[in-house]
């Protein structure tokens, strides 16, 4: 490199090449040398300056490919959502700095209040030991597994969903929604089921009326996790339709339906 | 246990208690540096977590250590972060679709080897001399050879240049014997 080519490239960084020195410039960078390190000078430029940032010129790098899977690996996928979780609690824990003592009282009147209800009304406590007696996680499991190859975070999603670590096991079942070919409806019933836990009701919901839209042979399926999700909420009398529906029209578990309805009456 | 090694396993583990401590620690500083960058308490938050989860990701795959503070550590790949998403508009003038669809499907990755590619620049900043480091770093930031010669005290503006094109050279040439160059060198 000549003290030409260092003025040259200064030049070009302070904006203050003349015509003529930009068609040179052009010419030199014919250069493989010089090219190679005009470009790495670029890079210092914008790096190591206050204002810029030097981003990625190949997009097609073997290090971008292998390093994108490692975002996608089943720890990160976990650290991710323990990141959003905390972020949620700081978020709250940085609001009731300001707001908890207004509302503290009220809330525990809320609490004496309920507390009163459910005493004298057991029928939301028994739905919900329905909902605990009738959901078969295992039923879930089985069919992952008949129907999915060794997978990492298939294990990942199965284990945590099992462990009832209904959060964290979400974005391992979304992860599998999401790829081709894979889209199965017993990742749909385990989120649907992870999102009744985490008492997301509306949501599960309309991944069970998802499910049942669809064309798979188990849509019946959505019917049977739907009345679920009633007694779970303690909704009796949408369990019921839901319910009647299933033994009428001898969908998934229509016998289990009836044992239900019979205990709900 | 060092508090470092502390927060990367803690990154890799998932641990909340002590990622909680993360949060109460650093995220003022970084909050307060956003904000005073064009940015919202928002950007801030997403900046923090991209950082932690870019940070987990390089210890991964190749465990390492930090040698200053954590907190300090984190704070210059949030920093870098923001200061890459305030740039970020001017890259797409003269780019394609597609560019810019396959820029964003492996933009975490990117993100990543950007920062990697940083780091060797700084770590050859810090190997040169006092001298050269403080006339490259007014040098970078563009400031005029006449000011420098008022700041460092150089006895003209061409003796000046020719110190920066000498401390220059030997910066490239710390760049290129660093072990990471060649895997970066092609970003």
């Amino acid at each position: 490199m000549s003290t030409q080519d260092d003025l040259l490239i200064e030049k070009y960084f302070r904006e203050s090449l003349n015509e003529q020195e930009n068609i040179f410039l052009e010419e030199r960078k014919l250069d493989q040398e010089f090219n190679d390190r005009f470009i790495l000078e670029q890079h210092l430029f914008k790096s190591l300056g206050d204002q810029e940032w030097s981003f990625a010129q190949n997009l097609n790098s073997e290090n971008v490919t292998k390093y994108q899977k490692l975002f996608e690996a089943p720890e990160i996928i976990i650290l991710k959502s323990t990141l959003e979780e905390i972020r949620n609690n700081q978020t709250v824990d940085f609001k009731n700095e300001f707001v908890w003592k207004p509302f503290a009282y009220a809330a525990a009147a809320v609490i004496l209040v309920l507390i009163g209800v459910s005493s004298f009304n057991n029928s939301t406590t028994s739905s919900q030991e329905l909902y605990s007696n009738y959901l078969d996680k295992g039923e879930l499991a089985y069919s992952v597994v008949r129907s999915v190859s060794n997978d990492v975070s298939v294990d990942s999603a199965q284990q945590l969903f099992f462990k009832g670590k209904y959060k964290k096991a979400l974005p391992y079942i979304q992860l599998q929604m999401e790829k081709p070919g894979v889209d199965l409806p017993a990742f749909h019933l385990m989120k649907g089921v992870s999102l009744i836990e985490l008492k997301k009701y509306n949501d599960a919901l309309l991944v069970f009326d998802q499910l049942i839209a669809s064309d798979y042979l188990d849509a019946q399926k959505g019917y049977w996790y739907k009345g679920l999700l009633y007694l779970k909420k303690g909704e009796k009398q949408n369990a019921q339709n839901i319910f009647m529906k299933i033994k009428e029209e001898k969908l998934y578990n229509f016998e289990q339906a009836s044992e239900i309805l019979e205990s709900l009456e | 246990m060092t508090d470092n090694l502390k927060y990367l396993e803690a990154l890799i583990n998932s641990d909340s208690k002590v990622i909680s401590e993360l949060y109460l620690e650093s995220l003022p500083k970084i909050k307060k540096f956003v904000l005073q960058n064009k940015g919202a308490p928002q950007d801030a938050e997403d900046v923090f977590q991209k950082a932690l989860i870019q940070i987990a990701v390089r210890y991964k795959k190749n465990p390492f250590s930090v040698t200053s503070s954590f907190h300090a550590f984190l704070f210059t790949a949030c920093k870098n972060l923001w200061r890459r998403e305030l740039n970020k508009s001017s890259r797409w003038v003269t780019k394609d679709i597609l560019e810019e669809q396959l820029y964003e499907k492996n933009e975490d990755a990117l993100a990543l080897l950007e920062q990697e590619r940083w780091e060797l620049f700084q770590a050859a900043l810090d190997l040169s001399s006092d001298s050269c480091k403080s006339i490259l770093k007014l040098f970078f930031k563009k400031i005029s050879y006449s000011q420098m010669v008022v700041d460092l005290g150089y006895s003209s503006e061409t003796v000046a240049r020719q110190r920066v094109f000498k401390c220059k050279k030997k910066l490239i040439e710390l760049v290129k014997n660093s072990s990471s160059f060649n895997a970066l060198k092609e970003l």
